[in-house]
């Protein structure tokens, strides 16, 4: 009797206890921060420095062994097209000459707002020694990704860069076809595609002022018709836009950068019993395993950056800032008969 | 009675308060540490903190993840969007919020993409080694993962997992890594458990948690998130201050209480003894008076009555008792210092108290002839207490006889026998302080050196002629309200007693 009273009353006395305290604090409920009216970039600086960072780290690791194996952690598209081709170039002779000088130290880089994925960003790079700062693309494909150098361009010397948003706002990106430019970017690419392939006769002369690159095709052009000339043979070189291989970013001008991939193939023909012999290590290493006589195809990656200016401001013509132009591939055309 | 209850229930509340507080800062001090985990289960691999969850208690919060089966688990700290687009539509437990103070609140959010089904598998496997791949080779897991997933799967889900375990390869649950992201403000990985660095600021705007059992047969992970936080005892210090307050104000009151008792046995008691001896003197004086009354109004009628006031009470009263009060309560006023203090004789006296004399000198006056006392009584009234207490001297009439003369050793000892008698008796008698009083007095005084209390009253209304028991009876009530200060209440009487109550009070 008394120890079930005891019991009781001890149980009364903890429920009482229990009930006090549970009853002395209530659960707090999540009160997340609002959701920002304007989405927010995307990376820090901090997270940029890091990714740049880790991207130089897999380009040395692969530079110093000259092996491509790991690159595809950090690059893609057509930087990675460029470097294996490098790296084994490099590689077969032993030299470092072949590797593109990439710095991962920012000089300035676009803070990325696009929220959904793939995401990009653009980077000026320090100046490489003696060479002109190079024009970094990073692109991250999906979430589960890591950020990838997509691409490198050489930029033209004395260019003057477009301005871009501050990193605290943050660059967008501009479609393919988005509309409000001089042309879209697809098209731009498209159109300097032609103007390449045809120097002379492409309709679009007029819309892209004179740049660096085009000069370079033409001499190389020239050139190498000379030297095939005694062999009756010819050259010709036809650049094509890689379709969906651009990334454009707003400037605060209103108008955008284009950087977009190009496939440039190159037909050597000489006449029956004629060979064609590489012209440098890259061609070289790229028909190692060819039989190559009378005629060859290279196939180049070409990334150009242009900057498009917005519909209606007083500019007329598409600036070609700067460009990376590297064969990644030889073949033999079918002969014809 | 009433003090000592009051006093226990001030003690008791004081008490209590002081435990509460102490309770409320030991027993019920809520933990400096918060910590809840969420309950494992659910099929899949991932989990997500909503955003505002993980600075739900405070700010400064410690991450920890485990996975009961020892495999390697993920922890990462990423904006909203990110997170969510890393999750995707993979099933997810989603923590949204405190269950309880020591469980989260989960939600199981189900998944297109995740291999709950093992014919998905096939589905999201793809997709997650496109993923893991990459990172697993940068973290120098070489990219043999077909090969070595399958035994990783089987080994870690053999240990413990629930989930179909042999057949890891290609039914359970595949645990993509989210380790390695660009996307993380911070994150950490390990066997078994993995925590979050200390200091990582979680709070900052939308940002999430997302825990990930890595590899094949991987079970949902648990998390555990430890808060902690700043615990005030806010309600120590007041509990405390109040609690001793009212402890020590209760014990007050007891200790009054008590020591009011003891009073009565001893200081306070002669005091209440020479009020009501005081009160009785001015009361016999009165209804001396109210029969001189009359007379002093109007100056024809009274005259045989008036002049032998002191001596004529007597004579109105066979009983004795009061006119040896009356007239010992002269001389004690002359000699009142020495019952009062045995050391200080005469001189003394007046010193003693001021309005003593005067008072004194009024009640010779009643004494010596009554009409100049009406006017001097209802003023002297309130001080006729005060001259009571010598009259309570009354009891050392011996001492008043013999005038000056200081109290011998022996009379001194009678005086305090008898007073510890009376003090004895009051204290047995201990009734209430109320209307009751002038009856008392009455009769004691009656009893002069008798002291016994017993009926004052009767003896004093019966013998008494010429009022009737009215007449007494209001008489001894007005003594009363005068002895307390309630002068011009009712004044029932008959016309002739009205007459001259009026100016009494007016003076």
């Amino acid at each position: 009797m008394t120890r079930t009273h005891r019991t009781a009353l001890a149980a009364s006395a903890l429920a009482l206890a229990f009930g006090l305290s549970a009853c002395a604090e209530p659960l707090p409920t999540p009160t997340p921060a609002a959701t920002p009216v304007q989405a927010p970039p995307v990376l820090t600086p901090e997270q940029s420095a890091a990714i740049l960072g880790s991207i130089g780290e897999t380009l040395a690791t692969t530079d110093e062994a000259r092996s491509d194996k790991g690159l595809k952690d950090r690059l893609s598209g057509p930087a990675l097209a460029i470097r294996k081709v490098e790296l084994a170039v490099a590689k077969a002779t032993k030299k470092d000459d072949s590797l593109t000088k990439l710095p991962t130290t920012a000089l300035s880089m676009t803070s990325p707002v696009e929220q959904a994925w793939p995401r990009a960003a653009l980077v000026v790079s320090e100046q490489p020694e003696l060479e002109t700062e190079r024009l970094l693309v990073l692109e991250q494909d999906e979430a589960r990704d890591p950020w990838r150098l997509w691409s490198w361009v050489r930029l033209f010397p004395g260019v003057t860069l477009p301005r871009f948003a501050a990193a605290t706002v943050g660059s967008a990106e501009v479609g393919a076809d988005d509309d409000g430019y001089l042309v879209s970017a697809s098209e731009a690419l498209e159109r300097y595609a032609d103007v390449l392939s045809k120097p002379k006769k492409s309709k679009h002369l007029d819309l892209f002022a004179d740049d660096p690159f085009r000069e370079r095709v033409a001499q190389l052009s020239k050139l190498q018709n000379a030297a095939l000339k005694p062999a009756e043979g010819k050259q010709t070189m036809t650049f094509t836009a890689v379709p969906g291989a651009l990334h454009a970013f707003a400037t605060v001008d209103g108008g955008m950068l284009v950087v977009g991939e190009l496939t440039a193939l190159e037909d050597r023909v000489a006449e029956k019993g004629a060979k064609i012999s590489p012209v440098d290590d890259v061609e070289k290493h790229l028909t190692k395993k060819l039989k190559v006589e009378n005629s060859m195809a290279l196939t180049y990656t070409t990334v150009v950056a242009i900057h498009v200016p917005a519909d209606g401001s007083d500019a007329t013509k598409v600036d070609v800032l700067g460009v990376e132009h590297a064969a990644t591939k030889a073949s033999i055309p079918e002969k014809k008969d | 009675m009433l003090q000592r209850v009051i006093g226990a229930v001030l003690v008791a509340l004081g008490v209590l308060s002081v435990a509460f507080a102490v309770a409320s800062a030991t027993v019920w001090r809520p933990d400096a540490v918060v910590t809840a985990s969420s309950t494992s289960g659910g099929a899949t691999t991932l989990l997500v903190v909503e955003p505002g969850v993980l600075d739900l208690v405070s700010d400064e919060v410690t991450v920890t993840a485990s996975r009961s089966d020892g495999g390697e688990v993920a922890v990462a700290l990423g904006r909203e969007v990110d997170v969510r687009g890393w999750v995707g539509e993979d099933a997810h437990l989603a923590v949204t919020g405190l269950a309880s103070w020591d469980a989260l609140a989960t939600q199981l959010v189900a998944g297109s993409t995740t291999p709950v089904e093992p014919t998905d598998d096939a589905t999201t496997k793809p997709s997650d080694d496109a993923s893991t791949k990459p990172s697993d080779d940068a973290s120098a897991t070489p990219s043999g993962d077909p090969t070595t997933k399958p035994a990783d799967g089987s080994s870690a889900t053999s240990t413990a997992s629930p989930t179909p375990a042999p057949d890891v390869g290609s039914s359970g649950l595949v645990g993509p890594d989210p380790s390695g992201s660009d996307m993380w403000f911070a994150s950490a990985s390990g066997a078994g458990s993995a925590s979050l660095p200390a200091g990582t600021a979680v709070a900052e705007g939308r940002t999430m948690l997302l825990v990930a059992s890595v590899g094949d047969g991987a079970p949902a992970p648990v998390l555990t998130l430890s808060w902690r936080r700043e615990v005030s005892s806010a309600w120590l210090v007041p509990g405390l201050v109040l609690g001793s307050l009212l402890a020590l104000a209760g014990a007050a009151v007891l200790v009054a209480a008590s020591r009011g008792g003891l009073r009565a046995v001893g200081a306070s008691t002669r005091r209440s003894i020479l009020e009501t001896s005081a009160r009785t003197a001015a009361t016999l004086s009165r209804r001396g008076g109210q029969r001189a009354e009359p007379t002093d109004e109007r100056p024809a009628s009274p005259t045989p009555t008036q002049p032998p006031t002191p001596t004529q009470p007597p004579a109105t009263r066979p009983a004795t008792p009061v006119a040896p009060t009356v007239a010992q309560a002269p001389s004690p006023y002359d000699l009142r210092p020495g019952p009062s203090s045995a050391g200080g004789p005469v001189p003394a006296g007046p010193a003693y108290r001021g309005p003593v004399p005067g008072v004194a000198s009024v009640a010779g006056a009643q004494h010596a002839d009554e009409p100049a006392r009406t006017a001097g009584t209802s003023a002297a009234s309130p001080y006729a207490m005060r001259p009571s207490s010598p009259t309570s001297g009354s009891a050392v009439d011996p001492a008043a006889e013999t005038g000056a003369r200081p109290l011998t050793r022996r009379e001194l000892r009678e005086q305090a026998e008898r007073e510890a008698l009376l003090a004895a008796q009051e204290k047995t008698r201990r009734r209430p302080r109320t209307g009751a009083l002038p009856a008392v007095r009455a009769e004691r005084a009656g009893g002069g050196t008798e002291p016994t209390p017993t009926q004052p009253t009767p003896p004093a209304a019966a013998p008494t002629p010429a009022p009737t028991p009215d007449d007494s009876n209001t008489a001894r009530a007005d003594a009363w309200r005068r002895a307390w200060g309630f002068e011009q209440q009712t004044w029932t009487p008959d016309p002739h007693d009205g007459s001259p109550a009026r100016p009494e009070e007016d003076a």
